[in-house]
């Protein structure tokens, strides 16, 4: 178990510090990982110990979406700024907003990448990072993700055309 | 697959993994202690199985069940403890006069005869 854990906390770190942009709420989404698999999955096969994983990580944050959108909501009605969510959401939708094209040209190669992928719906950001980078098959990050196999095709093939536009600089 | 997108690809894994590679000493500290925590959890799991709680709780409640019915102040018997006996054999006195209570009959009939 602490050999697979090893194995995967820095990539689950990764893609929840790029799906919610930012570092503190990562890390307690990658606990919250952790957490809930040892304790509900741990002893099923090992085999199956990855896509489990990344399965309850998908599905933290797209809670810590869920969340954010209504804190959010909530926030129109309170005059003071929020700290952690509701700024994290705003400034992910402003990074959208903006030409992301102006911003990869100041930063480097990896965290050029890190913005593209960032400046990516949620959903394309979750194929791309399933299928290109933990290489799981279309199957199986259907399974993760929850959708159908259709839907993980369309939400890849839409991310990788977006991210290679935007990096062609960088590659 | 294109050649340009497999190319596109390796290209975004080697980035992907070079940004995991270069964490900060203090994330990677924070990603550590939660490993060690959730090791500890699985320990504490495998100790304690997941299903023991129900029948635990049940045997807990039925014992305190038991002992709220049936256990009424005061109706726990007093146990011999033989205090009273150990009193007795404490006594060398009273010892003697036991022992020597058939001359004391004897005596007595002897007086009442006479008398």
């Amino acid at each position: 178990m602490e050999i697979f854990l090893a194995s995967v906390e820095r990539r689950a770190y990764r893609m929840a510090e790029i799906g919610t942009d930012n570092s503190d709420e990562a890390l307690d989404i990658v606990q919250e990982a952790m957490f809930g698999f040892v304790r509900n999955y741990s002893a099923r096969p090992e085999e199956e110990w990855r896509p489990l994983f990344f399965r309850i990580l998908q599905n933290k944050i797209r809670d810590w979406h869920r969340k954010a959108k209504v804190k959010k909501g909530l926030g129109l009605f309170w005059p003071f700024k929020g700290t952690d969510p509701e700024n994290s959401i705003q400034e992910l939708e402003d990074a959208k907003e903006k030409n992301v094209l102006d911003a990869l040209e100041t930063s480097d190669s990896v965290e050029a990448m890190h913005m593209a992928i960032r400046a990516l719906p949620l959903r394309q950001q979750q194929a791309f990072l399933l299928r290109a980078w933990e290489e799981f098959s279309v199957k199986e990050t259907a399974k993760i993700m929850q959708v159908s196999e259709g839907s993980v095709k369309t939400h890849f093939s839409r991310a990788v055309s977006t991210l290679r536009e935007n990096l062609k600089d960088h590659e | 697959m294109s050649k340009d997108e497999k190319d596109f690809l390796d290209f975004a894994r080697k980035r992907l993994n070079q940004g995991t590679e270069n964490l900060d000493p203090d994330t990677r500290y924070k990603l550590l202690a939660m490993r060690n925590r959730a090791l500890d959890i699985q320990k504490s799991k495998n100790w304690f199985p997941q299903w023991a709680p129900l029948p635990v709780m049940g045997l807990l409640t039925a014992i305190l069940f038991i002992i709220l019915v049936y256990a009424k102040p005061g109706s726990v018997p007093k146990l011999d403890t033989g205090l009273e006996d150990l009193e007795i054999l404490a006594s060398v006195d009273q010892l003697e006069l036991y022992e020597d209570l058939e001359f004391y009959d004897w005596l007595a009939n002897e007086n009442y005869e006479a008398g």
